[in-house]
This record gives C-alpha cells, structure tokens and sequence, in this order.
C-alpha cells in the first residue's frame, strides 16, 4: 500500500466542516443582491464625478489664482518690510554720528610723538 | 434542471441576459467552490466572505473572460486566490497582533459549531495547516478536489514538476501524523 492509499485508508476523503441549515439555498440570491448593490453604488458614483468632471478645469484656475495671488501678496509685503528696515538703519547712522564726535576721533587719529612728548609736558 | 457551460457563456457574454446567466452559473458551481474555499480558509464566516468576494470580483472580471477556459476552472481561479490572500493576511495580522489568542487549531474547531469531527480528524487538520503554504495548498487540492497540476500550477504560479515533489513531501508529513497517532 503507497502512503497515499494509506492516507485514505484512515481519513477517507470525509468533510468534516458543516454549514448553517439552508445556507446554499440562500447563497446565490445573497450574490446577486451583493452584485446589484454593487451596480447601484457604481451608478451613483458615475453620476457626481460627471458634475466634478465639468467644473474642474474652473477649480483649477481658481486654485492657480488664488496661488498667484497670495504669493504677489507675500512678496510685496517682504519688500515693505526691506524698505522700512533700510529707512530705519539710515536714520540711525545720521542721528548717531554728530560733529563733535567726529572731530575728536580726528584728533586722536592724528597724534603723533611729538603731540604726546607735548601733552606729557604739559602736565608736569 | 442545470444549464450546461456553454449556454452559461452565452448568456454571460450578451448584455441583456448577463446578469440571468451569471446567477445561473453561481446557482450551478457555488456549494462545490464553497467547499474549496472553506478547506483553505476553515471557518464557516471567513469562507462565506471570501466566497461572495470572488463571485463579485468575477463579475466584474467578466470582459476579461474570454471564454476559451472551463467556467468552473475560471471562477475556481479566482476564487482559490481570494482564499489563499485571506490566509496570508490573517497570518501577516496574527504575527503582528500582540493578543494571546493561540489556543491551537484543533481546540478551535472542537469549540466550533460548524466542524462535524471527532478529535483526531481536528488534530489532523491542524497538522496539515502546519505544512509550508505549497505543500498544504496543494494536497488539499490534490487530495479533496483532485484538481490537475497543470491547474493547480496555474493558480499558485509553481511549476508541476516542484507541485508533484511538494505533494508528496506533505503526503509523507501526513502519514507520519497517522503512526504518531495509532
């Protein structure tokens, strides 16, 4: 005897797994109603994209618009914010920087020995 | 009264009588494609699922059948494919899920309403679903349904020749189980 004639020899070819009572007399119509539902959900889902379909090519400018739009925006306000800040810094150097201040830094710049040997004397 | 296959493909090919025809056909081959599903996939409520799942994907697949096919080996096709991805995601999500839910397969079929068998028909089923995934597959289409190699190579994209060795490696596995257990 091969393993296999042994195999059924023991186990057959029996089923062991069973269904719930009318189950089979019920299967296909439950398919079918499956299938039909399917169709429907399809029909309605064809039936709104064509709506979508239409208008796209108008969401998509609108959407581009609006893109130009804020970045003109973004862009001028940037450049506001540039010029104020430069306004700002040149104001600072001219109210900052007086005459006075100037000139002693001049002065100091153009010592020499001789001016130093002189100053040194002078306190003495 | 039943149809024979090549009236089925009629109807199912024309628009206006698709519908009635593939009723016919789900009406025709349904308990014998349950049962190809239910010894892959075991519970009663998963096969059900699986089961209506391929017949709905066959309906929508119905232009790409060409009709130079067998109508059983067709919808057997597909719906032995559903089977097997049910299977390999519900172990993807068993190795993944952290739920001590184990209990073994032959414990669960004791507690299920839906198995008719003794324990050592549950203990024998458990030690075939613990064979590789070609070697299970193939013996229960082999040995079950006495589907053809050259079918089930189709199906599961395995050469005949790797089919027959890994046929008979599980045959060799089962009988083991059985001197085990005498």
């Amino acid at each position: 005897m091969n393993e296999e004639d042994f195999i059924k020899s023991k186990m057959g070819t029996r089923n062991p797994f069973v269904v719930p009572e009318g189950y089979f007399d019920q299967l296909t119509a439950q398919v079918m109603q499956k299938i039909e539902a399917e169709e429907e959900q399809k029909k309605t889902k064809k039936a709104k994209p064509a709506i979508l379909r239409t208008l796209r090519p108008l969401l998509y400018a609108a959407a581009c618009t609006c893109i130009a739009l804020f970045g003109v925006a973004i862009y001028q306000h940037l450049n506001h914010e540039v010029s104020e800040t430069q306004e700002l810094q040149s104001n600072i150097v001219v109210t900052d920087y007086t005459d006075s201040y100037i000139e002693e830094c001049a002065d100091y710049a153009m010592l020499d020995n001789d001016d130093i040997y002189a100053s040194l004397l002078a306190d003495m | 009264m039943q149809i024979d296959d090549e009236q089925l493909k009629k109807l199912i090919k024309a628009e206006n009588t698709r519908s009635r025809g593939f009723e016919m056909m789900v009406r025709k081959y349904s308990e014998q494609l349950y049962w190809q599903v239910r010894r892959i996939v075991i519970t009663h409520e998963d096969s059900n699922d699986v089961l209506q799942n391929a017949f709905l994907k066959a309906w929508a697949s119905l232009d790409s059948f060409h009709g130079d096919s067998k109508l059983f080996t067709w919808i057997s096709r597909i719906a032995i494919n559903e089977a097997l991805d049910f299977v390999r995601k519900q172990k993807n999500h068993a190795l993944q899920s952290t739920d001590d839910e184990d209990m073994g397969l032959a414990n669960q079929l004791m507690a299920d309403n839906f198995f008719d068998g003794d324990e050592t028909e549950a203990q024998l089923l458990e030690a075939i679903e613990q064979l590789p995934d070609v070697q299970k597959t193939v013996f229960k289409l082999r040995y079950y349904d006495e589907m053809k190699y050259s079918d089930i190579s189709k199906i599961l994209g395995t050469s005949e020749g790797g089919l027959k060795a890994s046929y008979h490696i599980a045959v060799k596995k089962i009988t083991e189980f059985f001197k085990q257990h005498d």
